[in-house]
């Protein structure tokens, strides 16, 4: 399976390569509008804040080409961060790639950012990431702001912290976590499987 | 729901975990590769990593041990101790640290916080702070409690907030070592001058301690030498929690 990294940072992402070779992954980095080719999976990590991140995209040549990607049905996987681009709007000021409708609010919360283990409500209706898992599986997370689909049912699990907020989004070809599967130990390796397990077989004619 | 974090914290000096009493008396532990691999089998939520380095050959043998730790650990590793400059950080960064924690340096040279924070993120900037008990308040300690600062804590904790830092390691001086329960009053009184996450640290002897910081609103406790004495495993210490009624991260 072939894999790629957007690095639209500073490249903090030890622990996702980390995780990937965990699952015999090695992906490419891709720092500039050149390096995109046809991948199985593009991973947006969860490093950054939002403008910034834009603004890198838009100056390394990748917006265009990333897009052309998505509108090719390529399978995007964005963790934390990398799940709020998708997204239209965000509270800082700043806007995602608009891929999804909806907002990246702040958490209503007096001790932030929300850091540490918490637990996934997993919506039934989408199983199949969280097989082989507990009913209410713990994940790292450390975030400051959150998702707001337009759409309901775009949501896979939610997560409270002082209030609920989704923590997983499914709109194939988009796959985003707000939690860090690649520092959520076992947890995060199986979510990881499970979603690489379904990418292939959707993948299939 | 949020539950608390148990973190056990590894002092390393040339490439060895060591753990003294009220900041001296120094004891090797042991591997910090192996033991950080354990404790994250026995449930840490996540490592600690202060590592002093002195010289260009610990930087080296620092960065190559991280990374190695990195290849291993599937849960969160924080690393601080001696970092002095930017290429530090980012050293430590690209080696597989996800967050960083500075000390002394901070209180000389507050201005590089935001620079961090700009870079990489409040959440990659962890501040630790060495306080210890003067009269009628808390006063801050730099280069591991031997310089006194001129820094009262509350005004160093609100000034590093404002500066970027995206959560707090406060270790009490006085009961660093000591094993006798977290200094409950001092971070009660920190908590009231930052919105930020703070890792309660120095003297966690027992399970109740943990229970007693939990149970007063701590959401994350720092473990150092109750661990490395082997008196008590990580995993019996959630157990324990877990038997208590607070909801840990237990079985994983």
């Amino acid at each position: 399976m072939k894999v790629a990294i957007v690095n639209y940072g500073n490249g903090n992402f030890g622990s996702l390569l980390a995780a990937l070779a965990r699952l015999d992954l090695k992906p490419s980095i891709w720092q500039r509008g050149s390096d995109v080719h046809p991948v199985d999976l593009v991973i947006f990590p969860g490093v950054g804040a939002l403008p910034d991140v834009m603004l890198a995209l838009s100056q390394r040549d990748l917006l265009v080409p990333l897009t052309a990607l998505y509108h090719a049905d390529t399978p995007f996987l964005g963790i934390c961060l990398g799940m709020q681009l998708f997204f239209a709007e965000g509270d800082e000021g700043g806007r995602g790639l608009g891929w999804l409708k909806g907002k990246v609010p702040a958490l209503a919360a007096p001790i932030l950012p929300h850091i540490g283990w918490n637990t996934v409500s997993p919506d039934p209706t989408h199983g199949w990431l969280y097989a082989g898992l507990a009913a209410n599986p713990a994940f790292y997370f450390v975030h400051t702001y959150c998702v707001e689909p337009l759409d309901d049912s775009l949501t896979a699990g939610t997560t409270v912290y002082h209030a609920t907020f989704p923590s997983a989004v499914v709109a194939p070809p988009l796959y985003g976590v707000q939690f860090h599967p690649e520092l959520s130990g076992r947890s995060g390796h199986r979510l990881l499987q499970n979603l690489l397990a379904r990418i292939q077989q959707e993948a299939r004619p | 729901m949020l539950m608390p974090r148990i973190i056990p914290c590894l002092d390393v000096r040339h490439g060895r975990v060591v753990k003294g009493v009220r900041f001296q008396e120094l004891i090797d532990s042991g591997d910090p590769v192996a033991l950080a691999a354990e404790y994250a089998r026995d449930g840490a939520d996540e490592i600690v990593w202060l590592d002093i380095v002195a010289t260009v050959e610990d930087l080296a043998l620092s960065l190559s041990l991280i990374q190695a730790a990195r290849r291993e650990l599937a849960i969160p590793l924080t690393v601080g101790g001696g970092i002095r400059s930017i290429r530090h950080v980012e050293e430590l960064l690209a080696h597989g640290a996800d967050k960083i924690s500075i000390n002394s340096y901070a209180l000389q040279h507050p201005e590089i916080l935001p620079e961090i924070a700009r870079r990489w993120g409040s959440q990659c900037l962890v501040i630790a702070v060495d306080a210890k008990r003067e009269d009628d308040h808390f006063q801050v300690y730099s280069h591991g409690g031997r310089i006194r600062t001129e820094r009262e804590l509350g005004q160093w904790l609100r000034q590093a907030e404002t500066l970027g830092a995206g959560e707090f390691l406060l270790t009490s001086m006085d009961r660093d070592g000591t094993q006798a329960g977290y200094d409950l009053e001092m971070l009660a009184y920190a908590r009231q001058h930052v919105a930020r996450p703070i890792i309660a640290s120095g003297g966690a002897g027992r399970v109740q301690d943990l229970a007693d910081a939990i149970g007063h609103g701590q959401s994350a406790v720092l473990l150092a030498s109750i661990l490395h004495q082997r008196q008590i495993t990580v995993g019996g210490i959630k157990a324990e929690l877990a038997a208590q009624g607070v909801a840990v991260r237990w079985p994983l």
